[in-house]
């Protein structure tokens, strides 16, 4: 029988528990967060700026390249769109991301991805994760790796907010080995997770009173105890408290109007604002998330309606994110699982394709209006050096100036690379050596 | 069950045309002596069909991205085409080399899906993507109107008889306007072709047609969409022209079959229809309006995307795309292949038999 | 290292063990003891105090604490006795079994689900003390006759259900008893040779695996009930890497593999009948009769070693499913001796609780001692704080706000009210981890957090109400009376002095006047949603 289909690398869980009792000891994450609210704001608001912070916009089940980034017009494949030219001469994208063609000059795209895996069941996770070597552990996805590395910014809000449609809620599974903590809040339509509102028969000085008493009495009982748990009962509760106080990030009604019409009133334009607020706000990584680009059939119109969706308010968001000057600590990361195949099926969509396609970044430390990598003329294979997710981690964490000495977890006495140490970052997309 | 026709209007397979490429239509010429097709690499096929062995003739190139329509000027013996990229083209058809009668490169903002031809040759309408129709004087391309609607038009056809055209939009709303007036007369509700389905906008009223008369309109698609791919049931709106009524609803195929892309009427009064989505899902259906199925349903002839009735009623040209549903693996010879396009050359048998 | 022996040196091993047991002068107890403190790195934390050995026992034993008349009483009894009885009376309490079947639910569904007949079925088990052995019989071959036993099918069918679209989960089952009833997590052997445990060979999952592959789950029947396909050829498996064909049967996992008779081998299936009928040859019944026994010296040890767990709050193996060479115990004397007795008692739990609650190793204090750096975990030389269960925070915070009686009550039909189911989902949803986690360790999150600050359910719990615990205290005038029963009733002991003047000034600060019920709840709040609290310490 064949057992490869049986095999799950990703629940391999040597130690995992066992770091999980390390997890709880804290580190950055915990660090951070405590500090947050004993800043003074302006001093806050100047490291928040420094700080390195990732929006990551992930369309679940595959956005085509060919009718986005990587647009092959007139040729077997090509389809039926225009390419349009964009803000930088030569470089053309499919007509359906017309507003975000005018900011090429701030992006930087790899037009020469070349993954792996061909299902969504085991490509999603494989791409989120890095496709590390197997080591048996359950990898952490990209925003728990980086609460991990980088842990809560300044702000001391959770470092990993996840808008998503659909529900919400403190979702753990991003955190593979690392543990719930490094799990993501997530926004379920972005609405703000359960019991967020202080109840209404405490008042903002009840809840200070009380809970004045309450670390007295952790103080004490911690005095000559393991300071593990105190600190990690400690750190939820301030990031509770961050969070109660950002109500306004969940209050659509204080969006101004004119940001609602760029982005958009639909689910993907919505959220993306959302993110952008996040940002702004301190939020270390968010990751919003759009599902159903699988456009197995009726791909174009699919496409049609889909890109568009992206495009206006990606478009918005990398405009604001330059205007206030974010983008030079703020990675941008707009991806799938793979690609769609060029080969136009009888259903006049498209499948699933990790060999060749293309991934859209801007921000921290990456060159802007830059084009890396290639694919052949009617897009079938990658015709450069064809770089894999895992060197994409690479030069995210180099982008993000995560240090040298950090780019290893260690698994109680396990050393494991933080991306596959097969892969490189890629040094022509970055300004940073 | 089904009438007469059943046993009248059986067809047999007489040869299959291939073409390199996947093809959106193929249409025989009024005139009876060409099929012409148009194709996903924008560019018009041709055959002489007059002897038993068809002769193709040389491929019309001038376009951009894909050629999704076309239509007969019959007088001046011209075909009329539209692409992707926005661009009208007017050429004689017979000629082994035709050149240009007129063109407009930009005829409309884009993608234009949908092309017909007045009654009496002398107009042509457009739809496109950038939810204009637009009227065209179809002797020198010059534009005589046009109208803005509120979604991308998928399909256009004229009455037969009155200055009337209808539009059908992604939405399902099908417009009934007066040429004479502009004004819009009548609207037709083909709402259930159209849904939005998770984040994304399904459907259409990919297809219009009226019969000899005028006094019916097929409106045809598909509807509830399901699933991850954003198909549904192959679907068929019957409206009377009269009362803008809608008389009946078919289902031509299992849920998720995917469109109907192509119905016509045959003189006889049954309708012809070709769709499907899945790779080899789909089928050629006749059906007779008022009964409950089609009286044929060739699930051989899958992935339908045009149907066309030679004028001589004996014949039919049916498109299909024959491109399987894999992801381009393994290469051939090293080569990454492509799907391709299929005519299937049909003949009536009872229609033989009574000649 | 040895490929062939799973246990390092345990002959060697079992010579020492012998020769201290030789020592007859010893109780177990104080053997444990012996080989803990023979490993101690620095000076252990002293015993606990009355009080916090009373609030531990109470929330292992009965997965409550005691009312605050209980705790005066114990803390006033002057028996040196007293905590030796504490033990007995809770272990034969009515509470016993309620508190084992909720943590050996968790232990073995990891929160997959819940099925009355399985409740039953635990419950009923842990009333009789049913042998640990017995009851993992019953969890493998389930008898579909007996109503307070059919019920342990659950564990079974639950992880046969199939979850979406996804595919019957048998190597997930097969793992799971690997883990659960031997300490072995043999899920990365199912493809190939265990790529960093050189121990877990591909055979010794196939072994099992081959077994579960044929059970499915029964719809003749309403309650719980695993079928079985016959098997009547070995399993053939084939390495990732290596290209070579191999065959199983039935197989222990480290133990005997069973030969498929050939009669059975060559039988005819029989034509196919409405009606379940068991087969002849059942690998089930093999697995079932031979896994779990004092022959089987991995069972022994994975029991005894989950059982010092529970109590001690860390493995001899940690992780608890990671037994293998390259993963030593910390102290494989005591793990050999533990499995020696555990084997010698037929797997009596009851009995193994109260040996080890006897020690000095569980009484010992979280305390750090004096001038001490905290120790490492595994020298057990300060006692471990260890998570609670949703169940038992649920508990105890009623039991605390006295609210228990009043949420607890059953009706006429022998159900819990609305409102109490809805506040367990609201527990459990903010306390336990999510499906198939284990829950080994205190995970604080921020969503138990923002549950404890702002949910209206909760707070309402230190709402004034007739006879709960904030009516009793604002009819205390005393405040020193106040605090007394405040910090009985939810700490389980007396308040420190500066603990007495903390309630005093908060109540003088906040609670003048119309205000003084509401900084009665205050106060209250602060210590339910305080980490003493929330752990068992």
């Amino acid at each position: 029988m064949n057992n490869r289909s049986l095999c799950k690398p990703w629940e391999h869980r040597l130690s995992r528990r066992q770091l999980l009792g390390t997890a709880a000891t804290g580190g950055a994450a915990m660090g951070l967060g405590a500090l947050g609210g004993m800043l003074e704001p302006a001093i806050a608001d100047e490291l928040k700026k420094q700080e390195k912070q990732v929006i990551f916009i992930w369309m679940d089940g595959g956005i085509s390249q060919l009718e986005s980034w990587d647009p092959k017009p007139n040729t077997q494949f090509g389809g039926p769109f225009r390419p349009i030219p964009t803000s930088v001469p030569g470089v053309q994208f499919c007509e359906l991301l017309q507003h975000t063609a005018k900011h090429m000059d701030k992006l930087s795209l790899v037009r020469s991805v070349r993954t792996q895996d061909n299902s969504h069941s085991a490509g999603v996770g494989r791409i989120n994760r890095g496709d590390p070597k197997d080591r048996g552990v359950v990898y952490p996805y990209l925003g728990s790796a980086v609460s991990k590395l980088m842990g809560s910014t300044s702000s001391g809000l959770p470092p990993y907010v996840w808008v998503k449609p659909y529900s919400g809620g403190f979702k753990s599974f991003d955190a593979g080995f690392l543990g719930a903590k490094y799990g993501a809040l997530a926004l379920g339509d972005g609405q703000p997770p359960d019991n967020l509102l202080r109840h209404e028969s405490i008042s903002k000085e009840d809840d200070l009173a009380r809970n004045e008493l309450r670390l007295k009495f952790n103080r004490r009982y911690s005095e000559r105890r393991r300071k593990e748990f105190t600190d990690a009962n400690s750190y939820v509760y301030d990031v509770a408290h961050t969070l109660m106080e950002r109500m306004d990030l969940f209050d659509e009604s204080k969006v101004p109007k004119r940001d609602v019409e760029r982005y958009g009133t639909h689910d993907l334009g919505r959220h993306m604002l959302l993110g952008r607020r996040l940002i702004e706000a301190g939020v270390r990584f968010v990751k919003v998330n759009s599902y159903h680009w699988d456009s197995h059939g009726d791909n174009f119109n699919a496409s049609d309606s889909l890109v568009r969706q992206f495009d206006q308010p990606f478009a918005a968001l990398i405009e604001d994110l330059d205007e206030r000057g974010m983008l030079d600590n703020v990675l941008v990361i707009a991806m799938s699982e793979f690609g769609r195949t060029p080969k136009i099926n009888s259903h006049v969509g498209r499948d699933h394709w990790p060999e060749a396609w293309s991934v859209c970044m801007a921000g921290a430390n990456l060159h802007k209006g830059l084009v890396v990598g290639k694919t052949n003329n009617d897009g079938t294979f990658v015709d450069s050096e064809p770089y894999d997710i895992g060197h994409l981690f690479h030069t995210w964490f180099k982008a993000l100036e995560v240090p040298e000495e950090k780019m290893e977890y260690v698994n109680n006495g396990q050393p494991l690379p933080v991306a596959n140490e097969d892969c490189h970052a890629i040094k022509e997309i970055l300004s940073v050596g | 069950m089904n009438s007469d026709l059943a046993k009248q209007f059986q067809v047999e397979a007489v040869k299959t045309l291939e073409y390199e490429r996947q093809l959106w239509q193929s249409r025989y010429s009024p005139c009876g002596k060409y099929l012409v097709a148009c194709a996903f690499d924008a560019t018009i096929q041709r055959w002489n069909v007059e002897a038993e062995e068809p002769k193709p003739l040389k491929s019309m190139n001038g376009h951009n991205g894909w050629l999704q329509c076309f239509g007969f000027q019959t007088s001046r013996k011209h075909v009329i085409t539209a692409d992707s990229w926005g661009k009208l083209l007017c050429r004689p058809y017979e000629e082994d080399d035709p050149k240009e009668v007129w063109s407009v490169e930009e005829a409309h903002d884009g993608w234009i899906r949908c092309l017909a031809i007045s009654p009496n040759g002398e107009l042509v309408a457009t739809g496109g993507n950038d939810a204009f129709v637009r009227i065209w004087n179809s002797a020198d391309g010059k534009l005589v109107k046009e109208f803005k609607h509120d979604q991308r038009i998928f399909s256009v056809c004229f009455h037969p008889t009155k200055n009337v055209l209808f539009a059908g939009d992604l939405h399902g709303v099908v417009h009934q306007r007066n040429l004479d007036d502009e004004k819009i007369e009548r609207t037709f509700d083909a709402k259930v072709l159209y849904q939005h389905h998770r984040i994304q906008e399904c459907g259409g009223a990919r297809h219009l047609q009226t019969d000899a008369e005028g006094k019916t309109l097929i409106c045809a698609g598909m509807k509830t969409p399901s699933g991850g791919f954003g198909t549904g049931t192959p679907t068929v709106l019957l409206f009377d022209c009269e009362t803008g009524k809608q008389t009946e609803e078919l289902t031509l195929g299992p849920n998720n079959a995917g469109f109907i892309y192509d119905a016509v009427f045959h003189p006889a009064g049954f309708i012809m229809s070709a769709g499907g989505a899945f790779p080899g899902s789909g089928q050629l259906s006749f059906w007779k309006p008022g009964e409950k199925a089609a009286f044929l349903s060739d699930k051989k002839i899958a992935n339908g995307r045009s149907i066309s009735l030679h004028p001589d009623g004996k014949r039919l040209a049916v498109t299909i795309s024959n491109s399987r549903n894999a992801n381009g693996r393994p290469l051939q010879d090293g080569k990454y292949i492509g799907g391709k396009g299929v005519i299937h050359l049909l003949k009536f048998k009872a229609a033989e038999e009574k000649a | 290292m040895s490929r062939q022996v799973p246990i390092v040196g345990f002959a060697a091993l079992v010579l020492i063990v012998q020769s201290a047991r030789a020592d007859d002068a010893m109780s177990l107890p104080e053997h444990i003891d012996r080989l803990v403190e023979a490993k101690f790195q620095g000076k252990p934390a002293a015993l606990t105090s009355d009080s916090e050995f009373l609030r531990r026992a109470w929330l292992d034993f009965a997965g409550r604490i005691p009312s605050a008349e209980e705790t005066r009483k114990f803390l006033a009894d002057k028996s040196p006795e007293k905590r030796n009885a504490l033990i007995q009376s809770l272990l034969n309490s009515p509470h016993y079994a309620q508190r084992m079947r909720e943590l050996f639910n968790v232990i073995l569904m990891e929160r997959r689900g819940d099925h009355e007949e399985w409740d039953k079925f635990l419950q009923t088990a842990f009333e009789k003390n049913v042998a640990w052995n017995e009851l993992v019989k019953s969890i493998l071959a389930p008898n579909p006759e007996d109503e307070n036993n059919r019920g342990a099918a659950f564990f079974t069918t639950k992880r046969l259900s199939k979850v979406g679209q996804q595919s019957t989960d048998f190597p997930g089952l097969t793992r799971d008893i690997g883990r659960l009833f031997l300490g072995l997590d043999l899920q990365c052997a199912q493809c190939h040779d265990h790529l960093f445990v050189d121990d877990y060979k591909q055979v010794e999952f196939q072994g099992l695996y081959s077994v579960y592959l044929n059970t499915y789950i029964r719809t003749d029947v309403k309650f719980p009930a695993v079928g079985e396909k016959e098997m009547r050829q070995p399993l053939e498996f084939t390495s990732v890497f290596a290209e070579d064909q191999n065959k199983t049967g039935p197989r222990i996992p480290f133990g005997k593999e069973f030969e498929i008779p050939e009669a059975i081998q060559n039988k005819k299936p029989p034509p196919r009948s409405k009606e379940y009928k068991a087969p002849e040859f059942s690998a089930v019944r093999l697995i079932a009769d031979n896994l779990p026994s004092a022959e089987n010296r991995l069972f022994a040890k994975n029991i005894a070693n989950r059982l010092w767990f529970v109590l001690m709050g860390r493995g001899i193996v940690q992780p608890l499913d990671l037994s293998h060479s390259d993963n030593p115990p910390s102290h494989p004397e005591l793990l050999e001796l533990l499995a020696d007795q555990v084997i010698a008692h037929k797997f009596d739990l009851k009995w193994m609780f109260e040996q080890l609650a006897l020690t000095k190793t569980y009484q010992r204090s979280s305390v750090i001692p004096e001038g001490q750096e905290s120790p490492k975990p595994e020298t057990f030389q300060v006692a471990l704080e260890r998570r609670l269960s949703a169940e038992q925070i649920l508990r105890i915070t009623l039991q605390a706000t006295g609210d228990f009686d009043r949420l607890t009550k059953l009706d006429k039909d022998g159900k819990h009210s609305e409102e109490y189911t809805e506040l367990k989902k609201k527990f459990v949803d903010s306390f336990a981890n999510t499906a198939t986690e284990p829950e080994e360790t205190y995970d604080a999150t921020v969503k138990a957090a923002l549950f404890a600050l702002n949910d209206g359910k909760f707070l309402d719990l230190v709402v004034k109400r007739e006879g709960n615990l904030i009516d009793r205290l604002a009819k205390t005038t005393d405040t020193e009376k106040l605090t007394e029963e405040l910090f009985l009733s939810v700490y389980t002991r007396m308040p420190h002095e500066d603990e007495r003047s903390e309630v005093t000034e908060f109540l003088a600060k906040h609670g003048a006047g119309e205000k003084r019920d509401k900084a009665i709840g205050q106060i209250v709040w602060a210590m339910l949603a305080s980490i003493e609290f929330c752990l068992n310490h």
